[in-house]
This record gives structure tokens, C-alpha cells and sequence, in this order.
């Protein structure tokens, strides 16, 4: 219904989301006068020691600002894309049975609408492969490298024993690839 | 100093707007998590289920001490420990109030005589508004010891000048 | 095994710096003043041999200790000249524990170090220095564990002044 004042009759806008700017309008105030009136009240006592960077009480290191990792941009960067590509396939499933039939909303589209579909699937799982490949969607990077054996074997770690080893009856012989002792004090 | 602290005479407006203010200050005293040692147990019962701390607005732990109003030291102070109190409770922003609570936060507990790293009482190290006595005070001390902070607030005066004393 | 077989045993593989064991007994019924020894039976050894043993310990199959339970100092009351470093095996494959002592002269105060052969000893070894003032050799990180960096003096002795202030807080 448009909105006329009562008495003079001069129509004013039709203006159907009138509620909406009042909600924000409130909104707005709300925030902006609390604010003030904390401004107002608290007492201001700043001290040197009290700006200092939040650590959990300990001395403090360095600045509060620092460089986030950059493995979280890229997993919202390649969450995002595959969102939208998601948000497009929604409508597209569903119209899509009806347009193979030549009936309802998409009638016509038919088998074309049906490949264009698969390959815009496909471009994107392209994408997905070149990221997969290239090892940005694991968290931690593994080692690609050949297993290491160190020259001087008394510098090896000594192997952590199995609960079957443990468990060796005290008459067999032990299966531990434990070398003596030594390997533990020049592990260290 | 804010621009209207302390600046009226004691009147009538001047009582209200200052009732108005202390109200909403003891209805939101917001303790930051300060549990060191047993007591820290005590508290958590407080402010759990069946000791609602929840019903004096206070049940609002933060874990930062700049959002915190209320430093509920609860615990045995260390010497190491004193120093970071003294820096957490620097970077609590104004008003702020400190609990000293159980034997070992006022006065040094069990551990005065022979504890050669336990600070004899947290009021060595920050200035304490309340001290609740108890090796570890009952939850109902706890929030007895809340409640005589909520009347110390409420009868401070924030924008009438201070009472003379003389 | 019991105390007594792994004593055997620890004679027989000839471990080195073993000095002796002792069980505990009861007191002397004539002389009042001996009251006997309770608790647990343990191994005298040489500090001068001290990784040594620990490592036949650890190496022999019969008795594998492979781990150390507790390792402690003590500043006895009644020996005003030695202190004593406590130590606690467990084997864990054959379930048994083995405690072992060693006499330290406080004019020494230094013992070699067992963490490059128990890695729980590391920690242990931390605690006692900081609280006897015992230097262990070839440890890897020897720093205070439980007090403040720069805290004077060792407090569990038993001559040991309690502070006066520390960082301006006051300790009266």
C-alpha cells in the first residue's frame, strides 16, 4: 500500500521497505550512543605498562601484528571456488531432467545445456587436479626425499620397542633392533 | 582524567545518574579466569550450575584481562607467578577490582611459614578490594565476597565528588 | 625377580661401581637407640662409576631396566658431609623395580649425568641441581626448572636461608 499522509492527500513515496531502514537506523544509534556514553563515563588512566601487548602476562616479544599463515588463504581461496561452481550446479540439477524432456522452466536447453554443464564440471576439476598435484590442499608438506641412513651408525636413534617386544618372554632371545646403550647417549 | 569524573556537587540528579551507573557496573562485573591452584576448583563451582554465578552478571569469564573487570586471584601466588599478576593486572582497563581469594591469595595459606617462592599474600603485588577467608572458601563465601564487592561499587562515586573526610 | 635376584644378578654381571645393598631391618631390642631401618632395600653405588652401572643395568635382558621412575637428592639430617642422589628403576618387561643410592660429598657435589642414557632423567637431574646445588656432568640443558632464573641460593639444603625479599616484593 503506498504510504499518503491522511489529511492534505499528497501522495509521498511508495515505499515498501520502511521497516527496514528503521531497523538499521536503530541499530546504528544503538552502537553509536553506547559507545558515546561509555566514552563518556569511563575514567581514562593509560599507563605505559597497560598499552603494553596482550602475552599472557609474559614479557612481551615483538608487536601484536604479525603474518598469519599463508596455508589458510589458500584453503579459503580453493574452498570459495568450488562453492560458487556448487552454487551454479544447484539450479542447473534441477531444471535439468525437465529440459531433457522438453518440459518445464528449461525447456529447449536440452542436451546442450547437459555438456555444457559436464564440461564446465570438468574445467573446474582441472583445477582441482593442478592444486591436488601440487600439494596445497595437505596441511603439512611430506618428505619427498630418499630415507636417511646415517654414515656412523652409532648416531642412529634406536628403535622405539614393539608391545610384542615387551611383552618377549624372559627365555627367548629379544628381537629388538636395540643396539646397545651407546646409541642413546650420542642420540642425545 | 574523564571529562565528567568527579566534577558534581552532591545532588539529587547527581545521586541518580551515579546510582544508574554503579547499577550497571555491579550488574556486570566480568572476572577474568585467574585460577592458579585449588581455589580455582572452588570457583569453577561457582560459577557452574548449582552456584550460579550467572545470576549476579557475573557469570562471564573472560579469558583476556582487557575485556575483564574483576581479577578473582584464586590460588597461591608465586614469585614467578607475581610477576605476570602484576602485568595482567596493568593491562586490565579501568574500573577494575582484584579478589583475593582463600588462605593463600591473602596472606600467604599454609605455605607462610616454610613456602620460600609463595608471596605472603597477592596484596603485595596489586592493590586488593576484597579477601575471602577459607583453605578453600565455600562457593556461598565466594559469592558473599561478590556480593561486598557489588556494595563497595555501589558506593563509589563517579560523577559526584568524592565525600570529604575531614 | 626380587630384590634379592636382581642383587645376584647385578653381582654377577660384575656392574661396576656396585658398593653394596641395604635391606632394611629391624631395630635392636637391647640397644634403645637403634631403631632399625624401614622401607625399601636398596643398592649402594659408586658415584665414580655412576653411567656405568646405570648402563649394565639397562643392557642386561635380565633385568631391563629400561626406565627411571623417580631420581632425587636428599640432604640427610643425621650426615652433615654427604648427600645422597636417589634413583628408582622399573622394568617394565619384567616387572620389576630396583632402588639405587649413591653417597655424594658435598665437597664434591658434582655426578655424572643420566640423561643421555634415561631420557626421564633429564628433568629429575634439572630439579636437583636447582634445588642442591649438585652440577650434573654432561647434562644437555641444564637450567632451572621450578624457580625463578635468577632465585639465590639452594633451597632444599638443610642450611639453607630463606630470603629476605625478591624483585622488591617482600618475603617476611
Amino acid at each position: 500500500m503506498s504510504a499518503t499522509s491522511g489529511e492534505t492527500g499528497i501522495p509521498l513515496m511508495h515505499f515498501d521497505y520502511f521497516n527496514v531502514l528503521v531497523f538499521a537506523a536503530v541499530g546504528f544509534v544503538f552502537v553509536i550512543v553506547n559507545m558515546m556514553i561509555g566514552a563518556i563515563i569511563r575514567p581514562k588512566r593509560a599507563n605505559d605498562e597497560g598499552l603494553e601487548v596482550y602475552e599472557c602476562g609474559e614479557p612481551t616479544i615483538g608487536d601484536a601484528w604479525i603474518n598469519f599463515d599463508v596455508r589458510y588463504y589458500t584453503v579459503a581461496l580453493v574452498y570459495l571456488v568450488f562453492a560458487v561452481e556448487i552454487a551454479f550446479l544447484f539450479p542447473w540439477a534441477l531444471v535439468m531432467q525437465g529440459a531433457l524432456k522438453n518440459e518445464g522452466p528449461a525447456a529447449g536447453v536440452g542436451y546442450f545445456a547437459l555438456i555444457e554443464g559436464f564440461i564446465f564440471i570438468a574445467i573446474l576439476f582441472l583445477g582441482l587436479a593442478y592444486v591436488w598435484a601440487k600439494g596445497d590442499l595437505s596441511w603439512t608438506a611430506e618428505y619427498q626425499g630418499e630415507e636417511y641412513h646415517p654414515d656412523n651408525p652409532s648416531e642412529a636413534r634406536s628403535a622405539v620397542p614393539s608391545l610384542s617386544d615387551l611383552q618377549a618372554d624372559e627365555s627367548e632371545p629379544t628381537e629388538e633392533t636395540e643396539t646397545p646403550s651407546d646409541t642413546d647417549e650420542e642420540a642425545a | 582524567m574523564s571529562l565528567i569524573e568527579n566534577r558534581f556537587e552532591e545532588n539529587l540528579l547527581t545521586t541518580k545518574v551515579d546510582w544508574l551507573i554503579n547499577w550497571a557496573r555491579l550488574s556486570s562485573i566480568w572476572p577474568m579466569t585467574f585460577g592458579l591452584a585449588c581455589c580455582a576448583i572452588e570457583m569453577m563451582a561457582v560459577g557452574a550450575a548449582h552456584h550460579d554465578l550467572d545470576r549476579f552478571g557475573a557469570g562471564a569469564f573472560r579469558a583476556t584481562p582487557r575485556q575483564a573487570d574483576l581479577m578473582i586471584v584464586a590460588g597461591t601466588v608465586n614469585f614467578k607467578m607475581a610477576e605476570r599478576i602484576k602485568r595482567l593486572y596493568d593491562q586490565m582497563p579501568f574500573p577494575k577490582y582484584v579478589m583475593a581469594m582463600g588462605a593463600c591469595a591473602t596472606g600467604g595459606g599454609p605455605y607462610y611459614k616454610f613456602g620460600y617462592t609463595v608471596v605472603k599474600g597477592v596484596d603485595r603485588v596489586v592493590p586488593v578490594d576484597v579477601y575471602i577467608a577459607g583453605c578453600p572458601p565455600r562457593p556461598e563465601a565466594l559469592m558473599e565476597g561478590l556480593m561486598k564487592l557489588q556494595e563497595k561499587i555501589r558506593n563509589t562515586s563517579v560523577i559526584r565528588k568524592p565525600a570529604r573526610t575531614a | 625377580m626380587d630384590f634379592q635376584g636382581i642383587y645376584d644378578r647385578l653381582r654377577a654381571i660384575e656392574a661396576p661401581g656396585l658398593q653394596g645393598c641395604d635391606l632394611p631391618r629391624a631395630g635392636d631390642p637391647e640397644d634403645k637407640k637403634d631403631q632399625g631401618r624401614s622401607g625399601d632395600a636398596f643398592v649402594l653405588v659408586d658415584p665414580a662409576h655412576w653411567v656405568d652401572f646405570f648402563k649394565a643395568c639397562k643392557s642386561d635382558e635380565k633385568l631391563a631396566f629400561e626406565q627411571v621412575v623417580d631420581l632425587s637428592a636428599t640432604d640427610p639430617a643425621k650426615d652433615d658431609e654427604n648427600f645422597w642422589v636417589n634413583v628408582q628403576l622399573l622394568s617394565l618387561r619384567h616387572k620389576h623395580r630396583l632402588p639405587v643410592k649413591a653417597i655424594l660429598p658435598k665437597s664434591v657435589s658434582r655426578i655424572a649425568s643420566l640423561a643421555l642414557v634415561y631420557r626421564a632423567a633429564q628433568w629429575h637431574e634439572r630439579e636437583c641441581a636447582e634445588m642442591f646445588g649438585i652440577t650434573f656432568d654432561g647434562h644437555p640443558d641444564p637450567r632451572n626448572i621450578l624457580l625463578p632464573d635468577d632465585w639465590a641460593g639452594w633451597p632444599l639444603r638443610k642450611d639453607y636461608e630463606f630470603p629476605k625479599e625478591y624483585h622488591g616484593i617482600s618475603c617476611e
